[in-house]
């Protein structure tokens, strides 16, 4: 069984380069961290992924036309926050919400049951 | 036919009436036409023609051929009828046209020739009987009364029904007169028979009076006849009897008498005679109409139960007097009494019999020789019984129907006389008491004068109101009460007569003058007074004092004048002038002033005056100096009046010294009392003694009383004024928006902060709704509901928040607060409303919202950063010691750039402290670092990226670059380029000095770090491992802070 990709949106690099080797040690592909919303368009555009991990912040810009444009290709994403869930926009407010700082293994295990469903 | 005689003209046929006729047509006439058998009567030369009812059905004659000659109505067969006609006119004898079934009569008159012809028809039934049969019938049946008497000893051979009644229905045929008719006897009928039968000469009597015993056992009765005695011959022409034939006129001369008697008393009555003689005369005038008969009348008391008057002529004086005061329902009182009881007519046809009354009125009656009466009640207007007229008959017997018209006619004149009577006295007594009235009406004078004006009656009121007596006055003109005020008296006096005399009265209100010459006010008025030719027999004046009405109307004039000087006055002093100015104008008054009484009691204020060649006294006064009279006026609060300082008691000398030295010699002091205690008072001096009348007093008092209400209203309305102006002010420049508006929609007011803080004017929001549009967009309706709440449900106080557009279309915040609504004077309600603008409050509110979360995601990440920099750490790590002083560095070179970037609340940091903050971790190091470049802000994230970038690349120089070895240096140099519209960093690490730069074999975390994290800003950082040395350059765009300072 081939790994599964997953794409991974975090402006934050040293917490985006966390997550990578995370997820890459469970045995997920992982793209690199990309750090603003032109790169993660960038990236969705030219690969395909299972799942993806979206920071909501992206440098002070929301993540949401991310999230919709994820929506739209019907691949599920976890929100990686640290406002709360009370802090999303409207589009995404019943997205599966990951709040920093994270448990390595929520993280993992939201991913898996993610790309499982 | 017989009403048709009645009503013909007769006079073209024969002349004059029919009782102008001669005796002989007239007879014939009457018999004509009453006869039942069909009858003609021919007469004159041309036999004109008359005939009855029973003719005209049998031969069918019309009714206008009455009266016309026999030759006309006969035209066609009249020479077959003409011989039989002029036969029996030269013959004189009766003729039977057997085939025609008449008869003809030769009728003859008074000279015994024959002058016309009665025709007869033969009866139907009887038609067989002979011409005497007929004319025996004829007679019998004939209108008027008729007899035969034959013989010198007039014995009646034939008399008919007519004559049988007159005579009394007795057996008279065949009896001499003088046996037949024995009450004839003294009457003078035998003399007249006796005459006519010797000389032969026809006698004519014409109201003969005769009294007849028409009744067997009754009494006699007195008849009026029309009579002709008319001799009879025998062929030889010598008298052998007489035929009587007449009219029994009595009832048409009765009516005669009756009438002539009754105009006689009523013109008694109107030429106001008393009633007892009309009475009198009533009573005397009863036997002139009938000879048996006498009267009696009594009249009942005011209230009718008893008889107080009786009038009873002659021998019956006596009997009258004893029903004085006796009373209607006593037995005694006997017919009249109980006439008047039931209102009816009582008779009593025998009294002697009679059981019904007492025996005292029977005596009575016999004891004057009354035998029968009858009574009937007198009635006045009203039908109510007032008396009872009595006729007594000196026989038994009831009244006929002569004596029931005389019963009439005595009750109807006597109510007439009563009545006059009555009317008359009322009159009498109307004048009586006019004159009580003239003289007990004292509150007018009232008096009269001859047609020249002078005085001729002066009644009590007079004498009072004018001063002069009854005594003095009568006789002198009228002018003496005229005041010369208005013109000369003489001459208003004239003038007054004369339109009294012009127009029947004239009426006038004037000054008039009383005897002692003093004025007073009244008014008048003069009638004038006539005779019934309407001639001026003189004149009334009646005149009423209405000098207090005059005082009260020129008081209610002068306070009109004064309130209306006053009314458009606002400044006090000006009315205390004002009205000062006025009163004395109106009372010449000398000096009026107002002045105000200290707190304490001790001084006064004159601030008010007016006067006329006074000295002034405005200014302040110790009241002491004017003395303890005034002292105790204040205190009391009366007013005072004083007529004459020098003379007047209550003064003390020190007073009079004072007052007299201001010119005051008489003065009224109105104090005004406020809460008890006298605050002011108003006073009028006189410059000389004056006695001051009560009305003026009165007129001061008031004077003081308006002024003093008009300056306190003016100052309360100044003060109102002042207050409404202060909030008004406050309305204006509260600091908070106001509006007030009506449950119509009109927005009657909104103050400058309103303006201000929305940009509307009030011309933008005149209109609630306007605003509301403007205001609120589409917000409007749910504010216009809870306004729409407000004004129908009173809710005490209503407050929400509400997102408004200013004009400039700024949004705005507003806590709108209403109040409950009031009510304005024309009725509407309004409503305050103010409102907290809040928006600022609500934007730092959000600010405040924004930065907790911005806080929270900011720890949040940070622990995430620190959390990830501890994995990454201890990843590369192999020892504990190097991870500790690795992570332990990371962490501080975070700490640091945090505590640079939250410092002084700046959103960011510039270069040159982030780096210097990084580098200058060791104080030996610090020298071995160039700085180069701008000041270039950077926010907060940029900032704390660059500082985690710039801590690698110190903490890599220090362990193995040029900052390991002790010459090394490093460089750091930036600058500012523009690119596409963004400005962008540039620097460059550079390090020189060290031990020579190899490559690294792996990627550790630190670089990953120094290459990687910059792109989550938009940057980069590029590293060159050049061997002499280390070299990074940074590309970071710079975003345009706000907070930059």
């Amino acid at each position: 069984m081939t790994a599964k990709r997953i794409l991974l949106v975090e402006d934050e690099y040293l917490v985006g380069l966390d997550i990578q080797s995370i997820l890459t040690d469970a045995g997920f592909d992982v793209s690199e961290p990309a750090m603003n919303i032109g790169a993660a368009l960038d990236l969705i555009k030219n690969n395909k992924f299972d799942a993806a991990v979206l920071d909501v912040n992206l440098g002070g810009q929301s993540s949401e036309e991310i999230a919709a444009r994820l929506t739209d290709l019907r691949i599920p994403f976890i929100l990686l926050t640290g406002y709360g869930r009370e802090n999303l926009p409207p589009e995404v407010v019943d997205a599966t919400v990951v709040e920093k700082p994270f448990d390595e293994q929520k993280l993992i295990e939201t991913i898996r049951n993610l790309s499982l469903a | 036919m017989a009403r048709y005689l009645n009503h013909h003209d007769w006079s073209a046929i024969w002349p004059g009436a029919p009782v102008h006729w001669p005796q002989e047509l007239r007879i014939s006439t009457s018999l004509c036409l009453e006869l039942s058998l069909p009858a003609a009567l021919f007469w004159g030369s041309d036999f004109r023609m008359i005939f009855n009812d029973a003719w005209a059905a049998q031969t069918g004659g019309k009714p206008e051929e009455n009266g016309k000659p026999a030759r006309e109505v006969f035209a066609d067969r009249w020479e077959s009828i003409r011989p039989h006609l002029e036969q029996v006119l030269s013959t004189g004898k009766v003729k039977h046209l057997e085939n025609l079934h008449y008869t003809l009569h030769p009728l003859r008159g008074s000279d015994d020739r024959v002058s016309g012809i009665l025709i007869l028809a033969a009866d139907t039934v009887r038609h067989n009987g002979n011409g005497e049969e007929r004319l025996a019938e004829v007679f019998k049946q004939a209108p008027s009364f008729m007899c035969i008497l034959k013989g010198p000893d007039h014995v009646f051979e034939r008399v008919n029904d007519l004559y049988r009644q007159l005579a009394g229905n007795r057996q008279i045929l065949g009896k001499p007169l003088a046996e037949a008719l024995p009450d004839t006897e003294d009457q003078g009928i035998k003399s007249l028979l006796d005459k006519v039968y010797e000389t032969g000469e026809t006698f004519t009597a014409t109201d003969f009076r005769i009294t007849l015993q028409r009744n067997a056992g009754m009494p006699a009765e007195e008849r009026f006849l029309d009579f002709t005695y008319q001799p009879l011959r025998e062929s030889g022409g010598t008298i052998n009897g007489i035929f009587v034939q007449g009219i029994d006129q009595t009832g048409r001369k009765r009516t005669e008498l009756l009438l002539l008697e009754q105009k006689r008393l009523l013109e008694l009555i109107a030429s106001g005679n008393p009633l007892e003689k009309i009475l009198e005369e009533l009573c005397q005038a009863v036997p002139r109409l009938n000879r048996q008969a006498r009267s009696s009348i009594l009249i009942t008391g005011k209230k009718h139960r008893s008889f107080s008057r009786f009038t009873s002529p002659d021998r019956m004086t006596s009997f009258g007097e004893r029903f004085k005061g006796l009373s209607t329902g006593d037995p005694a009182s006997g017919t009249c009494g109980e006439a008047v009881t039931l209102g009816r007519p009582v008779s009593c046809p025998n009294i002697a019999e009679d059981t019904r009354y007492s025996e005292e009125w029977r005596n009575l009656c016999l004891a004057h020789g009354i035998k029968a009466c009858h009574s009937k009640p007198i009635t006045d207007m009203d039908g109510q019984p007032i008396g009872s007229f009595m006729l007594c008959f000196d026989q038994p017997g009831n009244p006929d129907k002569w004596e029931y018209r005389l019963a009439e006619f005595g009750t109807h004149i006597a109510g007439i006389a009563i009545e006059q009577n009555r009317i008359g006295s009322a009159l009498r007594e109307g004048e009586e008491r006019f004159r009580t009235m003239v003289e007990s009406a004292t509150e007018y004078a009232i008096f009269t004068l001859d047609p020249e004006g002078r005085i001729d009656s002066w009644n009590t009121g007079a004498g009072r109101l004018l001063g002069w007596s009854e005594e003095e006055v009568i006789g002198r003109s009228g002018e003496i009460i005229f005041h010369g005020d208005d013109g000369e008296p003489a001459e208003k006096a004239k003038e007054e007569i004369l339109l009294a005399h012009k127009n029947g009265s004239a009426s006038d209100e004037r000054p008039h003058v009383r005897k002692d010459g003093s004025r007073f006010w009244a008014s008048g008025m003069m009638m004038s007074m006539q005779d019934d030719q309407g001639k001026v027999t003189g004149f009334v004046k009646i005149l009423q004092d209405q000098t207090e009405r005059k005082q009260r109307e020129e008081r209610d004039k002068y306070v009109i004048t004064l309130s209306d000087t006053l009314r458009p006055l606002s400044d006090p002093a000006e009315i205390l002038n004002e009205a000062a100015r006025v009163l004395a104008r109106h009372l010449d008054i000398s000096r009026v002033n107002y002045g105000e009484i200290s707190d304490d009691g001790a001084w006064v204020r004159v601030t008010a005056e007016y006067r006329e060649d006074v000295p002034s006294i405005l200014g302040r006064h110790q009241i002491d100096d004017y003395g303890p009279t005034l002292m105790n006026i204040f205190r009391d609060g009366h007013t005072l009046v004083i007529p004459d300082v020098t003379t007047d008691e209550r003064l003390t000398e020190q007073e009079r010294i004072t007052q007299t030295g201001i010119a005051t010699y008489a003065y009224v002091i109105v104090p005004l009392v406020k809460k008890g205690r006298p605050v002011a008072f108003f006073v009028a001096h006189q410059s000389a003694p004056r006695t001051w009348t009560k009305s003026e007093v009165s007129l001061i008092e008031e004077t003081a009383g308006r002024t003093w209400a008009a300056v306190e209203q003016t100052r309360a309305e100044e003060a109102l004024r002042v207050q409404e102006e202060q909030l008004r002010r406050i309305f204006q420049n509260a600091p908070i928006p106001i509006i007030i508006h009506a449950d119509d929609g009109e927005v009657l007011q909104i103050n400058n902060t309103w303006m201000d803080l929305t940009g509307y004017t009030m011309e933008d929001a005149s209109v609630f709704k306007t605003w509301l549009s403007q205001a609120y967009g589409i917000g409007r309706n749910i504010f216009k509901d809870s306004i729409k709440h407000l004004f129908t449900n009173g809710q005490k106080i209503w407050s929400d928040d509400f997102n408004i557009l200013t004009r400039k279309g700024e949004k705005r915040i507003w806590n709108f607060s209403a109040s409950s609504p009031g009510t304005l004077h024309d009725g509407r309600r309004f409503i305050v409303g103010m409102a907290l603008d809040i928006t600022g409050r609500k934007q730092a509110e959000y600010t405040q919202r924004l930065l907790l979360g911005e806080l929270n995601h900011r720890v949040k990440n940070t622990l995430a950063t620190i959390q990830s920099i501890a994995t990454q750490t201890l990843r590369q790590t192999t020892n504990p010691e190097d991870f500790v002083d690795s992570f332990n560095g990371r962490i501080r070179a975070l700490s640091a750039a945090h505590t640079l970037l939250t410092r002084s609340g700046r959103e960011g940091a510039y270069v040159g402290e982030t780096l210097r903050r990084q580098l200058a971790l060791r104080d030996n190091e610090t020298d071995r670092v160039d700085y180069s470049g701008p000041a270039v802000f950077l926010a907060s994230q940029p900032a704390l990226h660059l500082a985690l970038v710039i801590h690698e690349l110190g903490t890599n120089a220090r362990k193995y670059g040029a900052l390991a070895s002790p010459k090394g240096r490093v460089g750091v140099d930036w600058k500012l380029e523009t690119a596409q519209g963004q400005s962008i960093l540039k620097l460059t690490w550079s390090e020189t000095g060290g031990p020579e730069v190899k490559p690294p074999e792996k990627t550790g975390f630190g670089r990953k770090l120094i290459e990687q994290s910059l792109k989550g800003v938009g940057g980069e950082a590029v590293l060159m491992f050049k061997p002499p040395g280390l070299q990074c350059s940074i590309t970071l765009p710079i975003k345009k802070n706000r907070s930059e300072p």
